[in-house]
C-alpha cells in the first residue's frame, strides 16, 4: 500500500519547521539545515505520531531519506 | 532592563528545546530571541571566562535533566550547583537567570531505595535554588519539578532518542516542557493584571440568589458545590498573591451582601473584596465604578461571568477589560483559573501579599475622611507616622518595582535599570532614601523614594522623587520634602533641588510642585529650596523617625 503523501508532507514540514515550498518528495538528511541529526529525531517522532507506528532503535538512523522513510512505513503496514 | 535574548544551558541536547521555545514565544508574540548554549553547557559556559555566553549579555535559562541525579557522581550535584550559583552571583553586570527546578526519574533499578534517594537529592538541590532565589531578585525559578509530576515522566522521555542524540526530553516532552518555559517568560515580560471582577450567581456560587434563595446556593459539600468551593479556594490564593478581587452582580445589594457575610459555605467574605458593585445597572458601569474607586486602569482588569450576554456587554463597552472564556460546567471552574495566564508572576513580593489588605484599609480611611470636619482633623486622626532611611540592598526588589510602576506621583518618569539602581545604592556620591508609612489603619510598607545626587555637597539634587498613589493626599509628600531639607542642611548643603519632567501621566506630581513651597526655575524643570528656609514649607501631620 503506498504511503499517504499528504500526511508525510505534513509531518515533515511540522517536524523540521520548514516552509511548504522547501518541501520536496526526495529530501534526505543534510539537504536542509533543518534536517540535521537533531531534526532527524524530531522527524521520526512526528512521523511515528502521524502514522501511529513505532520505529525500532536500529532503524531510526537508516531512515535518512524520504524514500527510505516511505518504504519503511509501507513495510510497517502504515501506508494509508 | 531584562535582556530579551535568552541562552538555554543544560546537561543534555537542548537544540530542539531552544527551537521549540522560540516557536512558542513567536506564536504568543513574546519578544524573546532564544539561543542554544550547546550540549552539556551548563557549567562550561559559566566557568569558562571566554565562553560565548559570558561574552554576551543574554538572560540565561538552566534546564537540567534527571540524568544529573543518577550515576556514581550524583552526590556531588548539590556542590556543583552551589558553585554555579556562586559564579552567577559574581557575574557583573548581573544577568537575568531562570533556573528550572530539578526532578528525579523514578524508573530505577531497586526502585524502593534508588528512587527515594534520587528524590532526596533533588530536594536538596531545589532547597539551594529556593534559598538563592529568595536572596537574589534577578534569579527566578521555573517549577519543572511540578510540571514533571503533572505530565508524567514517561511522557517526557523516550530512551531511543536519548540513546541516539543525548536527548533526555523527547520531541513530545520538549513541546510540553517548552510550554512551561514560555509561560514563565510571559510572566516576566508582561505586567500582571491587578483586578479580578467576579459575577456572583452561577459564577461564585451555584444557583441564582433571587430565585433559589440563599439556603439553596451551592458552594460546598458534594456535587456541583464542590467545584464552586474549589473555585473560591483558588480565588483566595489569587488574592493572597496580590490580585484584588471585586464582585459585580445584578442582585439586591442587601441580599447578596448577607450571603457573603453569613452563608456558612461561602469562603469569600466581604472583606476579601476590594470593591462590591451590586446593583441592576449594566456590568460595564459597575466595572467602571470599581476602576474609579481603586484608581486603577481598566487594562488591568479581568472579568468572569457565566452569562454570555454580560461578557459581550462588557467586552463591547470596555474593550480594555480582558474577559475570560467561561467553562461549560462548574467542573471547569478551577481549570479556568489555573490556565489563566493574566495574573502570572514568577515571584511574589511582601507588598503583593499585603495589597488586598491595604485596599481594605484605604476604604476605612475614606470613611474617616468623609466624616472629618476639616482636612487637618482628618490627617491628625489618622495618626500618621513615617520612617525615612537610607535604603539597604534588601529593599532593592521593592524599590525597582516602585520605580517601574509609579506613574502619577513620579517627578521625572525616569525608569532606572536594575544595574543603574544597584550602582546608585552602592554609590558614595548618591543616596537612595526610602519611605515607609503607617497610620492607625495599617502599614502601607515601602511606598516612596528619593534618589539624591550629592556629587556637589553644597547643592543636593533629587534626580527622582516618587510616591505610590496609595499614600498621596495625606501630607506625607510634604513631610518627605521637609525631612530631606533637614537632612541636607545637617550635611552642610545649602540647597535642595528636585528635577521635574512632564510625562503623560504625572499631572499629580506637577500639581504637588505647585503647592510644595519649592521655587521653580524658568522652564519649571527644577524646583529648589534653600535648606534654611524649610519653615516656609507647607505643614504636615506625620511623625517621622529614621
Amino acid at each position: 500500500m503506498p504511503v499517504d503523501e499528504d500526511r508525510l508532507r505534513r509531518a515533515v514540514i511540522a517536524a523540521l519547521r520548514i516552509k511548504p515550498d522547501q518541501y520536496r518528495s526526495d529530501l534526505k538528511l543534510g539537504d536542509l539545515d533543518e534536517w540535521d541529526s537533531l531534526g532527524h529525531l524530531e522527524l521520526v517522532a512526528h512521523v511515528e505520531k502521524e502514522f501511529g507506528v513505532t520505529v525500532a532503535l536500529d532503524d531510526i538512523p537508516k531512515l535518512s531519506s524520504l524514500g527510505a522513510l516511505r518504504s519503511h512505513l509501507a513495510a510497517l503496514g502504515a501506508g494509508g | 532592563m531584562i535582556s530579551r535574548d535568552l541562552t538555554v544551558l543544560g546537561d543534555t541536547t537542548l537544540g530542539g528545546f531552544a527551537r521549540e521555545l522560540q516557536a512558542q514565544c513567536t506564536r504568543a508574540a513574546l519578544p524573546w530571541a532564544i539561543t542554544d548554549g550547546g550540549f552539556d553547557s551548563w557549567e562550561r559556559e559559566i566557568f569558562e571566562p571566554s565562553s560565548a555566553t559570558r561574552r554576551s549579555s543574554a538572560s540565561l535559562a538552566f534546564v537540567l535533566s534527571p540524568r544529573l541525579l543518577e550515576g556514581p557522581a550524583c552526590a556531588q550535584l548539590p556542590a556543583r550547583v552551589q558553585a554555579l550559583l556562586g559564579a552567577l552571583e559574581a557575574l557583573e553586570p548581573k544577568r537575568t537567570v531562570l533556573f528550572g527546578t530539578v526532578f528525579p526519574d523514578p524508573r530505577r533499578v531497586l526502585p524502593l531505595t534508588a528512587a527515594p534517594g534520587a528524590a532526596r537529592l533533588a530536594r536538596s538541590v531545589n532547597a539551594l535554588l529556593d534559598d538563592f532565589c529568595a536572596r537574589n531578585s534577578w534569579f527566578y525559578l521555573v517549577d519543572q519539578a511540578s510540571f514533571a509530576l503533572e505530565a508524567g515522566i514517561g511522557s517526557l522521555n523516550d530512551a531511543r532518542f536519548e540513546a541516539l542524540g543525548s536527548l533526555y526530553f523527547s520531541p513530545t516532552g520538549t513541546r510540553k516542557l517548552a510550554a512551561v518555559w514560555a509561560r514563565a517568560l510571559g510572566a516576566i515580560t508582561h505586567t500582571p493584571a491587578k483586578v479580578l471582577v467576579l459575577d456572583l450567581d452561577n459564577t461564585l456560587w451555584g444557583g441564582i440568589l433571587g430565585e433559589d434563595g440563599a439556603e439553596n446556593l451551592k458552594m460546598g459539600g458534594s456535587g456541583a458545590g464542590f467545584f464552586y468551593r474549589r473555585f473560591q479556594h483558588g480565588l483566595l490564593e489569587l488574592k493572597n498573591s496580590g490580585v484584588l478581587l471585586a464582585a459585580c452582580s445584578k442582585n439586591n445589594p442587601a441580599d447578596a451582601q448577607a450571603v457573603l457575610r453569613e452563608h456558612p459555605d461561602c469562603l469569600l467574605r466581604p472583606q476579601d473584596f476590594a470593591a462590591l458593585e451590586i446593583s441592576w445597572e449594566p456590568k460595564s458601569a459597575g466595572i467602571r465604578r470599581i476602576a474609579e474607586k481603586l484608581r486603577l486602569g481598566l487594562d488591568s482588569f479581568v472579568f468572569v461571568d457565566d452569562s454570555a450576554f454580560e461578557r459581550a456587554e462588557v467586552s463591547t463597552a470596555l474593550p480594555q477589560v480582558r474577559v475570560l472564556e467561561f467553562p461549560d460546567g462548574p467542573e471547569g471552574l478551577p481549570a479556568m483559573l489555573t490556565q489563566c495566564t493574566f495574573f502570572d508572576r514568577l515571584r511574589i513580593t511582601a507588598e503583593d501579599q499585603a495589597r488586598s489588605q491595604s485596599y481594605a484599609e484605604e476604604a476605612q480611611r475614606e470613611q474617616l475622611r468623609s466624616s472629618a470636619a476639616t482636612p487637618a482633623d482628618f490627617y491628625r486622626s489618622l495618626q500618621l507616622s513615617a520612617r525615612i532611611y537610607r535604603a539597604p540592598p534588601e529593599d532593592f526588589e521593592r524599590l525597582h518595582q516602585l520605580i517601574h510602576k509609579t506613574n502619577q506621583f513620579n517627578l521625572t518618569g525616569q525608569r532606572l535599570s536594575q544595574d543603574d539602581l544597584r550602582a546608585l545604592l552602592a554609590s558614595a556620591k548618591a543616596e537612595v532614601f526610602a519611605l515607609r508609612v503607617s497610620d492607625r489603619f495599617g502599614d502601607s510598607g515601602l511606598t516612596g523614594l528619593a534618589l539624591v545626587d550629592q556629587a556637589d555637597g553644597r547643592h543636593w539634587r533629587v534626580s527622582n522623587f516618587l510616591l505610590s498613589c496609595r499614600i498621596i493626599g495625606r501630607t506625607v509628600e510634604n513631610a518627605f520634602v521637609t525631612w530631606l531639607a533637614a537632612r541636607a542642611q545637617a550635611a552642610g548643603a545649602e540647597s535642595l533641588t528636585f528635577d521635574f519632567a512632564v510625562s503623560p501621566r504625572n499631572q499629580v506630581a506637577a500639581e504637588f510642585l505647585e503647592r510644595s513651597g519649592l521655587t521653580p526655575n524658568a522652564d519649571r524643570s527644577r524646583w529648589s529650596l534653600a535648606t534654611d528656609r524649610s519653615a516656609d514649607l507647607p505643614p504636615h501631620y506625620v511623625t517621622i523617625s529614621n
